[in-house]
């Protein structure tokens, strides 16, 4: 498919093209942008939300300790002021207890004494009474502390007493009751403060899970108890779990965050950036911060991204944690950015759609006018132009277009009445060119009749008439009178005073006897009536046929050369006034040549030295000089075609500015006289 | 005169045919339909993983031998159900089964399992403690290091006897925890057990400062397969074919990683025990590595050289007075010693 150039689109197609590019991209990087900013604030909040929910959960946790804590201050207390050594006495203290502090604290499932070695009374090594309610409900007395019955070895037992504080127990599955539980080992002293035994408190974890299960706050969560040390305590139960690749499966209890790290890794074969990731977490749980991370393959539920938010459970070093499978979290956010990215790029096609229908609507007048405009081009100026609607810009074009079409007619018919009145004058300039032309005398062969000079005269107008004039004629049978003159301006004025000029040369030389008194008159007869103030540069020769001699008088004209045969070259610059027709009744003198034989003299107008080429740079008095040195032995018509060539060379098809007006006349002294 | 009634006549041959019938039965029992109970300690781990593959994969019955594997009850020691008479078969450490001589059992090693001693004593890495364990002894009583009560802690005390003679002693049953509350700045820890608890922790090893027991001249192994000295004068040859099958079972569980800790899992699942995929992982690799089973030349002989250091051990910290000669503890291997 051939696709136009740009430029050659329509005005409607291109103004489209452009609006709608510009508004893909401004608007385009404005939803960019607004959907960038929406989601990163959106996402922001979703996090907030969800660590706020962590932390609310944790806090309702740890809520749960400090009732136990001080319940079993209490009962140290009262356990030293009270039942002494008597067995029985101690076992119904410690139901006693239990059963009230069960009812306040229901998830306590059982309190245990244990004295250290020979600390219930001298007799006895270990000592250990507890009491639980079993799995009916019934109260259990339990008495333990046989010689192989060393608790005292036991974690809950041994770490309080050298730490010398009560401490919450790592958590731990406990077969009797079915649950997992906790212990807090409350110190026990006598009253001189020493250490005689412990009092374990234990909770049941089940309640804790279901206040875990609120961190949860989009219900599809997984949530996460980690103890002091790191080990997992609530972890969801995969009913789906797949028991043939045990290797890679992790339940509740069994891991630390550290070891799953490790099964992470081990089954992914490879250093893994979500366990290196679950590690550093793990750390800062541990540290009792809170947090938000977001790693994949963490669980062993999901294979994408999941993020873990994060809080401490600060009375027991816990951390509680929610993990969360991204994809499921930010699925709304998903769908609103889906949804946003949907309208955005509808409201793009449709003001696309609304672009090109309003250009197209906006252009058809355009377009009718250009149809119009193609109309009128090819002549028809009556062609019907779109109706106007409104004052807009196209109402104005057209309003214009119709003026121009108005115009256009009444200017095509002064055209063509001024076309007519041109040929009119064209024709009359034509005959008042021949008539001018005929004026001159005619040219070769010039004077059949002699043979004592051979002459050259050529004039060539700037226009369809000249201003520049030559004349030549015998005054007598042993004279021949020369003249050439220039015209001030051109045209027509030039050529009627040129024509004038010639005329009164004609009728005054029979009446004077010298050049000089021949100017004088044409003179004097021009200044009369000069109105209009032209003047005429005139130089007048009289050639002595048999000696050669040339009387002249030259009134402002350009000095002519004397071109000697033997390639000497003269300028005649005598001047006898001014040019004609300024000064009424000035007189003239008069100077003479002497030409040899094979001498020519060169007249000629300014059209010739001051013909202009395109540079506007003469052609100049050195050239035609030069060209004159290089035409010794040369005919004057030679010379003359010469001089002719040269300038139009010289001036390389530039406007001719000036007249150009030649007469070159050699003498031959052998010729015979007429 | 003897004057027999017909009846009494068919009344005594009807006792000798009954007579006759339950010894031929219970001989028959005795030599075909015996099941052997091979009794393990402590809780199902990947420390135990070659018995399990071994009873899983039927290399006992290949072997004639009908075997179930059972742990202890909890607060019983493998000792106390070899006195009992609840096992056939049992797995201990050297030591345990030296010092059982003198409380007046005939545990028999069948088969020498662990080439090494895994213990190591742990501290965490502070000022003052290089890794030259003489710098111990600086700290005196300051020094308080949680050792096994039982027989395992034999070999730190030991140590300590020697490095940090004044150092503050506390008996534990096991855990790490009282390391991780910082009740103690020492802990004996297996390698493949315990140690790993403490990277679990969230540990890592740098800060951890280890002492290894076999590097300090205490390189006593470990678990080895125990028969009561009866049971293998009576059935040698079950004894024999015992020995062949757990190294087989080994063998075969090494090579099969995953089976094997599917059967672990298995096992922790049974009896309600925790199953950390990564530290019985851990445990499978160490503790396999420690048998030395690549080389097809272990036949899970033990070292005379190694009974006797165990015993002047066990004798020098006065745990034991006497004890049998290498060939009444070891009878089988001295026979088929090279």
């Amino acid at each position: 498919m051939h696709i136009r150039p740009f430029r050659d689109w329509s005005l409607a197609a291109r103004g489209s093209a452009i609006t709608v590019f510009l508004l893909v991209v401004i608007l385009g990087s404005v939803f960019v942008l607004i959907h960038y900013r929406f989601c990163r604030i959106a996402d922001a909040e979703l996090n907030r939300t969800a660590l706020m929910a962590v932390e609310l959960a944790a806090e309702r946790i740890n809520q749960n300790f400090p009732a136990i804590m001080s319940a079993a201050d209490e009962f140290a207390v009262a356990l030293r002021n009270g039942p002494g050594c008597d067995e029985d006495e101690l076992m119904e203290f410690l139901a006693e207890s239990f059963e009230h502090l069960h009812e306040a604290i229901p998830p306590l499932c059982a309190i245990s004494i244990a004295y250290d070695y020979r600390c219930f009374n001298e007799n006895t090594d270990y000592f250990m009474i507890y009491v639980y309610q079993d799995a009916d409900g019934k109260l259990r007395k339990v008495r333990r502390g046989g010689p192989a019955d060393r608790y005292t070895g036991f974690d809950w037992f041994v770490i309080p007493k050298l730490r010398g504080q009560s401490v919450w127990s790592e958590p731990y599955f406990d077969r009797v009751a079915d649950t997992m539980m906790t212990t807090y080992s409350q110190i026990l002293r006598d009253r001189q403060g020493r250490f005689i035994g412990i009092a374990g408190f234990d909770l049941s974890l089940e309640r804790l899970n279901r206040l875990a299960e609120r961190a949860d706050v989009f219900g599809y969560g997984q949530e996460m108890i980690l103890s002091r040390f790191g080990r997992i305590i609530a972890y969801p139960e995969n009913p789906e779990e797949d028991h043939s690749d045990p290797e890679f499966r992790a339940d509740v209890m069994d891991s630390t965050i550290f070891s799953y790290a490790d099964t992470l890794e081990k089954r992914l074969f490879t250093e893994n950036r979500g366990a290196r990731l679950l590690r550093d977490i793990g750390r800062a749980m541990l540290a009792g911060q809170k947090g938000m991370a977001s790693f994949s393959q963490l669980s062993p539920l999901t294979d994408g991204r999941e993020r873990l938010y994060y809080a401490p459970i600060p009375t027991t070093g816990w951390s509680l944690a929610v993990t969360y499978p991204e994809e499921q979290l930010t699925a709304n956010l998903h769908a609103l950015e889906h949804n946003l990215r949907l309208i955005s790029l509808l409201g793009i096609l449709l003001m696309l759609l609304a672009v090109v229908v309003i250009a197209r609507r906006q252009s058809a007048p355009l377009i009718r006018l250009t149809r119009a405009a193609r109309e009128i081009g090819g002549g028809n100026f009556h062609v019907e132009l779109p109706p106007v609607r409104g004052q807009n810009e196209i109402g104005q074009l057209t309003h214009a277009f119709g003026s121009m079409q108005q115009a256009l007619a009444r200017h095509t018919r002064e055209l063509q009445a001024n076309a007519a009145a041109r040929q009119k004058i064209e024709s009359e300039l034509q005959v008042a060119r021949e008539i001018q032309t005929d004026i001159l005398p005619r040219m070769l062969p010039p004077l059949p009749e002699t043979e004592a000079f051979s002459l050259y005269a050529s004039l060539n107008p700037a226009r369809a008439v000249g201003g520049d004039l030559y004349d030549f004629f015998y005054p007598d049978e042993n004279h021949f009178c020369f003249v050439i003159g220039d015209v001030s301006g051109k045209g027509i004025p030039a050529a009627l005073f040129m024509s004038m000029t010639q005329t009164l040369q004609r009728s005054e030389a029979e009446r004077a006897t010298t050049p000089a008194e021949l100017t004088a008159r044409i003179n004097t007869l021009l200044a009369d009536n000069n109105d209009s103030l032209m003047f005429v540069t005139y130089f007048i020769g009289v050639l002595d046929c048999r000696t050669g001699s040339i009387t002249f008088c030259n009134a402002g004209h350009n000095p002519p050369r004397v071109l000697r045969a033997d390639g000497a070259l003269e300028s005649l610059a005598e001047c006898h006034g001014p040019a004609l027709g300024i000064i009424k009744d000035q007189s003239y003198g008069e100077a003479t040549v002497t030409l040899n034989d094979g001498d020519m003299i060169v007249l000629y107008t300014d059209g010739v030295t001051e013909a202009l080429n395109p540079e506007k740079n003469e052609f100049g008095g050195a050239a035609f000089d030069e060209l004159l040195l290089h035409s010794v032995g040369r005919s004057p018509s030679e010379t003359g075609a010469a001089i002719l060539a040269a300038v139009k060379e010289f001036v390389r098809g530039a406007e001719q500015a000036d007249d150009i007006t030649l007469l070159l006349l050699k003498f031959n002294r052998k010729g015979k006289v007429r | 005169m003897f004057l027999l009634t017909m009846n009494g006549f068919v009344q005594i041959i009807q006792r000798c045919a009954v007579l006759l019938l339950t010894t031929a039965s219970v001989l028959t029992a005795d030599a075909a339909e015996k099941q052997y109970t091979l009794m393990l300690p402590w809780k199902p781990q990947a420390q135990f993983a070659g018995y399990y593959y071994a009873a899983e994969h039927g290399i006992f019955s290949r072997r004639g031998l009908d075997v179930e594997v059972r742990h202890t009850s909890p607060g019983n020691s493998v000792f106390d159900a070899l006195r009992k008479s609840e096992c056939d078969f049992l797995v201990a450490p050297l030591l345990a089964a030296i010092e059982a001589t003198n409380s007046g059992l005939e545990p028999v090693n069948i088969a020498q399992l662990s080439c090494n001693s895994s213990i190591l004593l742990v501290g965490r890495r502070r000022a003052g403690i290089g890794r030259e364990a003489e710098t111990l002894q600086r700290f005196g009583p300051d020094l308080r290091c949680a050792v096994w009560s039982g027989d395992s802690g034999l070999l730190p005390e030991l140590f300590l006897q020697r490095f940090a003679p004044a150092a503050t002693r506390i008996p534990i049953n096991d855990g790490i925890a009282l390391f991780l509350w910082e009740g103690a700045e020492f802990i004996s820890v297996m390698e493949y057990n315990e140690y790993y608890l403490l990277l679990a922790a969230g540990i890592s090893p740098g800060e951890l400062i280890c002492f290894r027991m076999r590097n300090f001249s205490l390189n006593i192994p470990e678990d080895g397969l125990y028969a009561d000295a009866g049971t293998v004068r009576r059935n040698p040859d079950v004894c024999r074919a015992m020995r062949a099958a757990v190294l087989e079972g080994w063998r075969e569980a090494l090579r099969n990683p995953a089976e094997a800790l599917r059967l672990v899992r298995r096992e922790c699942r049974k009896l309600d025990y925790p199953f950390d995929p990564a530290h019985q992982s851990w445990m499978l690799r160490h503790f396999g590595a420690d048998l030395e089973l690549n080389d097809p030349r272990r036949n899970g002989t033990l070292e005379q050289r190694n009974y006797t250091d165990a015993v002047q051990l066990l004798k020098r910290s006065g745990r034991i007075r006497t004890a049998p000669d290498f060939k009444t503890f070891a009878p089988l291997q001295v026979e088929e010693a090279p």
